[in-house]
């Protein structure tokens, strides 16, 4: 439900990631991190959820 | 209406004549027209204070929390829905409450009345079954109390109490739920929803009368207030923390929204926070199957863990 209201109030969809892993799969974590932090990397600087180049409340500053 | 009015008047009388509660929580007449003001009756002969219209609309599960004394309380649908919640988490002794319920057919939101006079000062307002009359200086006019309606009202899928130990008037008929105004924000793009909610929350004071309308925000120490650590920035100015707050806020509800809508109508910017709320109300229901506040039977959605319960929110592999 956290990931559903993040994207639902403008976080980037696939910023917001979750998953399962026991502490002694430490290959399957490290492969997740990795897919992650790509995924991530391509999504580019997280800019915030609001749109600051069209100013705080929508207008044109 | 004036039969609801008495029959509530009654129910307090005999509680307190007969000593079966300390306090009787009602309402009474505001000292504006259109505005009602929750009521504490100690004594019998105070009942005929209390008053039963279309302007009851705050939620008085929000007096009823780790209280000592015995309590009778008047209750519409949405308040009784809280009541049941807090019941749940503890925070209410059933043993020490006796609950009137009101078949409720929703509450006026003044500011629509307001609009629809122009903005022409209301003097005296007189409710009836069905209708608003208003009167101001030079002017009277007669509207449908449908058509002015909260939207949480509007759109509510119980306005008969869920639990009560007496009901004072015929039930009501419930109306479907209906989740389309929340559908269709999903639907639009991420920078589209981004940039209404910007706006609506650039509306915020932060007066937090939002987190202290809610029955079911109760912490004792809210994260908002806390200075060490300053989980979230406190001024109003930007607009990502009011978003924070909200966010926050919004998900401490999350499975215990009882979509009662006192967090709306108490919001003096006006700002739609139900868009937040009811995002939650539908999660839990599309992935639980859970309603807050309906079954004291029922297990809290996000308290209980099943093997089965849906993962939809794991990496994708």
């Amino acid at each position: 439900m956290l990931k559903s209201l993040l994207e639902y109030m403008g976080v980037d969809e696939g910023r917001v990631n979750f998953s399962w892993v026991s502490a002694s799969e430490g290959g399957r974590f490290a492969e997740l991190v990795g897919e992650v932090t790509e995924k991530v990397k391509q999504l580019g600087p997280n800019e915030g959820l609001i749109d600051k180049k069209a100013g705080c409340c929508g207008c044109q500053e | 209406m004036s039969g609801i009015e008495n029959a509530v008047q009654d129910a307090a009388k005999k509680l307190l004549a007969e000593n079966k509660v300390d306090v009787v929580i009602g309402f009474a007449q505001g000292s504006q027209p259109l505005r009602s003001t929750p009521a504490f009756i100690r004594k019998p002969e105070e009942a005929e204070k209390l008053t039963w219209n279309c302007t009851c609309e705050n939620n008085l599960a929000n007096y009823l929390r780790k209280k000592e004394q015995k309590i009778g309380v008047v209750v519409k649908g949405c308040d009784s829905r809280s009541i049941l919640a807090l019941m749940k988490e503890n925070q209410i002794n059933r043993d020490n409450l006796y609950i009137i319920g009101v078949p409720c057919s929703g509450m006026i939101d003044r500011k629509q009345v307001a609009d629809l006079c122009e903005g022409k000062e209301i003097i005296a307002a007189e409710c009836t079954d069905d209708a608003l009359v208003l009167k101001g200086h030079d002017f009277e006019k007669t509207v449908n109390i449908v058509d002015v309606l909260h939207r949480s009202c509007a759109a509510c899928t119980h306005k008969n109490p869920v639990i009560y130990d007496e009901m004072v008037a015929e039930a009501v008929t419930e109306q479907k739920e209906d989740f389309a105004d929340i559908e269709a924000f999903e639907a639009k793009s991420t920078a589209e929803r981004r940039a209404y909610l910007s706006q609506e929350l650039s509306k915020c004071i932060r007066c937090y009368a939002c987190r202290n309308a809610c029955p079911m925000c109760y912490c004792e120490q809210c994260f908002v207030d806390c200075s060490t650590p300053e989980w979230v920035g406190k001024s109003a100015s930007d607009i990502q923390d009011n978003m924070l707050f909200q966010a926050v806020r919004v998900f401490h509800g999350a499975g215990r929204c009882t979509d009662c809508g006192a967090c709306e109508r108490a919001c003096p910017m006006g700002i739609d926070l139900r868009i937040l709320t009811r995002k939650l109300v539908k999660d839990a229901k599309e992935l639980f199957d859970a309603e807050a506040g309906v079954k004291m039977e029922d297990k809290p959605a996000l308290s209980t863990f099943e093997s089965d319960d849906p993962q939809p929110f794991l990496v994708k592999e």
